[in-house]
C-alpha cells in the first residue's frame, strides 16, 4: 500500500449565509494514498467544491482535521495544485501559453530550469507548438489542457481538479480524460477531482466517492477495481463497470429521493 | 440595513467633528467654513431666492442644450453610421471638434454672442452633441449583420429598414449618450456661467469667489454636487425605465487610431471650413476674424514673449496634477475595491464628492489651496482623481475570483499576485478612468489659470476675452484644440496599446468601450 498524502477526518464547515453561519460539509472523512485517482460525485449544492476548496487550502475547516503530507493544511499547501473549471478566468489573457504555464516557477527556479519544466508541461499535454500563443486563440479543451501543464510544471504531488472538464462538449471531454489518466501515468500524481458526469469518475477513477445530504457528507464510497491502462471503449464494456455504475447510480437516485 | 448605515456615518462623522473643531476653536482658518456657517449661507441664498434663480438658470440651460443636442446629434450620429463614406470623411473632424474644451470656447461665444443665455446654450449644445452622435452612430455600427439579414428576407426596402431595424436598434445606444449630454451640458454651463455671466450657479461661484465668501462658494459647490447626483440618479432611473431589462450598452466613442491617410481624409471638412472661412469673411469681423488673422495673432503672443511660457505653465500643471490623479486614484481605489468595509463606509460620500460637476470645486480648491503651481497641480490632483479612483476600484471588485484563487493555490507571494495577476488585471478599467480624467483634467487646468491667477494658456484666454480680441482667442482654441486633440488620440493609442497587450482582444472590442466623457460611474 502507498502512504497517505491526505488524511480528512470528520471535517465540518461552515460558510457564511445570508442568516448566519451555514453548515456545508459534516463529519466527512476519507483518505488519499500517493498515486490514486479520487473522483467525488454529487449533486450540485452538496458541497462538492466545498470540500475540494478545502483539500486545496482554499477554505478553512472549521476544526484542524485536514493532513496533507504530515502537516495540517491552512493555506494553499505546496504540493497540492488546484485546476479550476472556469479556464476562462483561470487563465491570464495577457500571457502567451509557456508563460502561463511558467506562473508558478516564477522566482523560484532558475530561467533554464522554468524553461526546461514548461517544455515537459506542454509536450505532456500534446502543446508543444502553441507555446507562444495567447489564450484567446485557443479552443476550450486546449485551453483547459495548459491549465493542467500548469500545475504539472509545479510538480505537484496531487492535481485537485474542479469539474475540470464540465464545460467541454463529449469529444474533446473524451480526450482530455485520456491525456489526463496518460499524464498521471508518466508522472505518478495523485488526482482528486469533482466531476457531474458518472462514467466520467468511474472511467478515471480507482475510487468514487458519492457526497449527498444536506449539510453534505460521504455516503458511500466505491473501490472501482478496473484494470490500467484504460479504454474509452473496451472499459466501459467491462462487466465491472456496469456493476459499479449500477451501484453509484442507485446511490445517487436514492441520494435525489 | 447595517451596510447602508455604515455609509452614512461616515459623512456624518466628519461633518460634525469638522463643526467641532471650528466651535472648540482648535483651527482657524477663515477659508474653511464650519458646517454651521456653510449651512446658514444656505439658508439665507434660498430665502433670498437668488439659489432657484441660479438652478433655474443653469437647469434650463443644461435641458435645452441637451434636448437640442438629443435631436441634432441622432440625425448626425445615423448619417455617420449608416453611410460609410460620411463616416471616412467625418470621423477625424469629429474626434477634433469634440476634444476642444469647453472653457477654450467661452470667450468666441461671448466675442459672438454678448455674455448671453444664448451663448451659454451653444456652448452646453456643442459639448452635448457628441456624445449623442458618437453613440448613436455606434449603435447603429452594433447591429448585427443577421438582422440585416433578417430584413431582406423579409423584403423590407431601405426605408423601412432603417426605421423598423436599425432605428430600434441604435435606440438603446442613444439613450445613454443622451444621459451623458445632460451631465456633460451641465458642466459646461458651470463653466461657461463662471467665466462670463453672474447668474446660474457658475455664475454665483465666480462671484463669491471674486467677493471672498466662502461660506456661500462651499454653499454653491455643495447644491452643484446635489443637482449633478440628483441629475445622474434620474437620468439612470429614466433610461432603466425606457430599456427594461437590457444592460445600458456602451458604444464607440473614442477616436479610432487610423492610419495617417484615412486620418487626414477625416479631418477634410474641417479644412474646408477654414478655407471657406478665410475666404469669406473680412478682417475686419469682430467675432469671426479669418484664420490667418489667428496665426498673426499667435505670432504675436509668441513675439510678446507670453505664449511659450504659457504653454510650458499649462502642460506642467496637467501632466502633474494627471500622474498625482493617476497614483492617488488608483491606490485608493484599490483600497476600496479589496475591502468591503471601506467599500460600505465611502462609497456614498465618494459617489456625491464624484458627481460634483469637476468645475464647480475649482473655486473652493483654489480658496483653500492658495494660488501658485503647487496648488494648481493639487487642485486639478483632487478634482480628477475621481473617475480614476471610482473606475480603479470597480475593476477591483470585477477581478474573477477565480483567477485570485489560482494565484494562491499555485502559490505566488503576495508582491508576485500583486505584481503578475491584480494589477494587469485593474489595468483596462483604470485606463477608462484615466481617459476620462485626462479630458477632464484639461478643462480644470485653464479653469485653475483663470481663478488661481496662474499664468498658462486659461489666463491668455481670459485676457482676450476680456481685451474683446477675437484673433488671439481663437488663435488660443487652435492651440488648446489641437492639445486636446493629441491627448485623446494618445489616450485611446494606449487603452487599445494595453488592451492588445493584455489580450482584452477577445472579450471585447476596444472600439466598443464605455463613455470618454463620463463623470461619475
Amino acid at each position: 500500500m502507498n502512504r497517505i498524502l491526505y488524511a480528512v477526518d470528520s471535517v465540518g464547515v461552515q460558510l457564511p449565509g445570508a442568516d448566519g453561519p451555514r453548515p456545508i460539509l459534516h463529519a466527512v472523512s476519507f483518505e488519499v494514498r500517493a498515486g490514486e485517482n479520487i473522483g467525488i460525485v454529487g449533486r450540485s449544492g452538496a458541497g462538492k467544491t466545498t470540500l475540494l476548496r478545502v483539500l486545496g487550502g482554499l477554505v478553512d475547516a472549521s476544526n484542524e482535521t485536514v493532513v496533507f503530507d504530515g502537516e495540517v493544511v491552512r493555506r494553499p499547501p505546496s504540493g497540492a495544485v488546484m485546476v479550476f473549471q472556469d479556464y476562462g478566468n483561470a487563465l491570464l489573457p495577457w500571457r502567451t501559453v509557456a508563460r502561463n504555464t511558467g506562473l508558478g516557477l516564477e522566482g523560484r527556479v532558475g530561467r533554464d530550469e522554468r524553461r526546461r519544466r514548461v517544455a515537459d508541461a506542454l509536450s505532456m499535454v500534446g502543446l508543444s507548438d502553441r507555446g507562444s500563443d495567447h489564450p484567446w486563440r485557443l479552443s476550450g479543451g486546449m485551453a483547459q489542457r495548459v491549465q493542467i501543464a500548469r500545475a504539472l510544471a509545479l510538480e505537484p504531488k496531487v492535481l485537485l481538479m474542479d469539474e475540470p472538464f464540465g464545460a467541454l462538449d463529449a469529444i474533446t471531454k473524451a480526450s482530455l480524460q485520456d491525456v489526463l489518466l496518460s499524464v498521471q501515468q508518466e508522472t505518478g500524481a495523485t488526482v482528486v477531482f469533482i466531476t457531474h458526469d458518472l462514467d466520467e469518475a468511474i472511467y478515471l477513477s480507482d475510487r468514487v466517492l458519492v457526497i449527498s445530504g444536506n449539510p453534505g457528507t460521504i455516503t458511500v464510497a466505491v473501490d472501482t477495481e478496473l484494470p490500467r491502462p484504460r479504454d474509452q471503449l473496451a472499459t466501459r464494456e467491462l462487466p465491472r463497470y456496469l456493476q459499479v455504475r449500477h451501484l453509484l447510480g442507485h446511490a445517487l437516485r436514492d441520494a435525489d429521493g | 440595513m447595517a451596510s447602508r448605515l455604515a455609509g452614512f456615518v461616515v459623512p456624518l462623522a466628519a461633518v460634525a467633528g469638522w463643526q467641532a473643531l471650528k466651535s472648540m476653536g482648535w483651527y482657524d482658518y477663515e477659508y474653511l467654513p464650519s458646517p454651521r456657517e456653510l449651512l446658514t449661507a444656505l439658508v439665507d441664498l434660498a430665502r433670498s431666492g437668488e439659489l432657484v434663480n441660479d438652478v433655474a438658470h443653469t437647469l434650463g440651460v443644461a435641458l435645452v442644450a441637451a434636448a437640442i443636442g438629443m435631436v441634432v446629434g441622432a440625425a448626425l450620429g445615423l448619417a455617420v453610421g449608416l453611410i460609410p463614406t460620411v463616416r471616412r470623411y467625418t470621423m477625424a473632424s469629429i474626434d477634433f471638434l469634440r476634444t476642444i474644451p469647453a472653457v477654450a470656447l467661452v470667450p468666441i461665444a461671448v466675442l459672438s454672442f454678448g455674455p448671453v443665455r444664448t451663448a451659454e446654450v451653444a456652448l452646453a449644445t456643442y459639448a452635448a452633441l457628441w456624445p449623442i452622435v458618437l453613440h448613436t452612430a455606434g449603435g447603429v455600427a452594433a447591429v448585427h449583420p443577421r438582422q440585416y439579414d433578417v430584413a431582406r428576407m423579409l423584403r423590407l426596402g431601405r426605408v423601412a429598414t432603417v426605421r423598423k431595424v436599425v432605428i430600434p436598434a441604435a435606440v438603446p445606444a442613444w439613450l445613454v449618450g443622451a444621459r451623458m449630454a445632460v451631465i456633460i451640458a451641465l458642466l459646461v454651463a458651470i463653466v461657461a456661467e463662471m467665466m462670463m455671466s453672474s447668474r446660474g450657479l457658475g455664475g454665483g461661484l465666480a462671484e463669491s469667489m471674486y467677493a471672498l465668501a466662502p461660506a456661500r462658494i462651499w454653499a454653491y459647490a455643495v447644491v452643484c454636487g446635489i443637482l449633478g447626483l440628483m441629475l445622474n440618479a434620474g437620468l439612470r432611473r429614466a433610461v432603466r425605465l425606457a430599456l427594461p431589462g437590457a444592460p445600458a450598452p456602451s458604444s464607440g466613442d473614442q477616436p479610432t487610431p487610423t492610419p495617417v491617410i484615412t486620418a487626414l481624409r477625416g479631418l477634410l471638412p474641417v479644412a474646408a471650413l477654414l478655407i471657406m472661412w478665410q475666404l469669406t469673411t473680412s478682417v475686419d469681423s469682430l467675432s469671426f476674424p479669418p484664420p490667418r488673422e489667428w496665426l498673426t495673432a499667435i505670432v504675436q503672443m509668441r513675439d510678446d514673449g507670453v505664449l511659450f511660457p504659457a504653454i510650458r505653465y499649462t502642460l506642467g500643471t496637467y501632466a502633474l496634477g494627471l500622474v498625482c490623479a493617476i497614483v492617488v486614484g488608483g491606490i485608493v481605489g484599490c483600497a476600496i475595491g479589496s475591502s468591503q468595509v471601506i467599500d460600505r463606509a465611502l462609497t456614498p460620500t465618494i459617489d456625491f464628492i464624484a458627481a460634483v460637476p469637476g468645475a464647480a470645486l475649482v473655486p473652493v480648491a483654489v480658496l483653500l489651496l492658495g494660488s501658485g503651481q503647487l496648488s494648481g497641480v493639487v487642485t486639478v490632483a483632487l478634482i480628477v482623481s475621481w473617475p480614476i479612483l471610482l473606475n480603479t476600484a470597480t475593476a477591483m471588485r470585477s477581478i474573477p475570483a477565480v483567477r485570485l484563487e489560482m494565484s494562491r493555490t499555485i502559490g505566488l507571494s503576495r508582491p508576485q499576485r500583486w505584481g503578475k495577476v491584480i494589477v494587469p488585471s485593474l489595468i483596462p478599467g483604470m485606463m477608462l478612468g484615466v481617459r476620462v480624467a485626462a479630458s477632464l483634467a484639461v478643462i480644470i487646468t485653464l479653469l485653475v489659470d483663470i481663478f488661481g491667477a496662474g499664468t498658462g494658456l486659461g489666463r491668455l484666454l481670459i485676457e482676450s476675452q476680456q481685451r474683446l480680441d477675437a484673433s488671439a482667442a481663437w488663435g488660443l482654441l487652435l492651440i488648446v484644440g489641437v492639445f486636446g486633440y493629441l491627448m485623446s488620440l494618445m489616450m485611446s493609442r494606449l487603452e487599445r496599446a494595453s488592451g492588445l497587450a493584455l489580450g482584452s482582444m477577445a472579450t471585447s472590442s476596444s472600439r466598443f468601450a464605455a463613455p470618454v466623457f463620463i463623470i461619475a460611474r
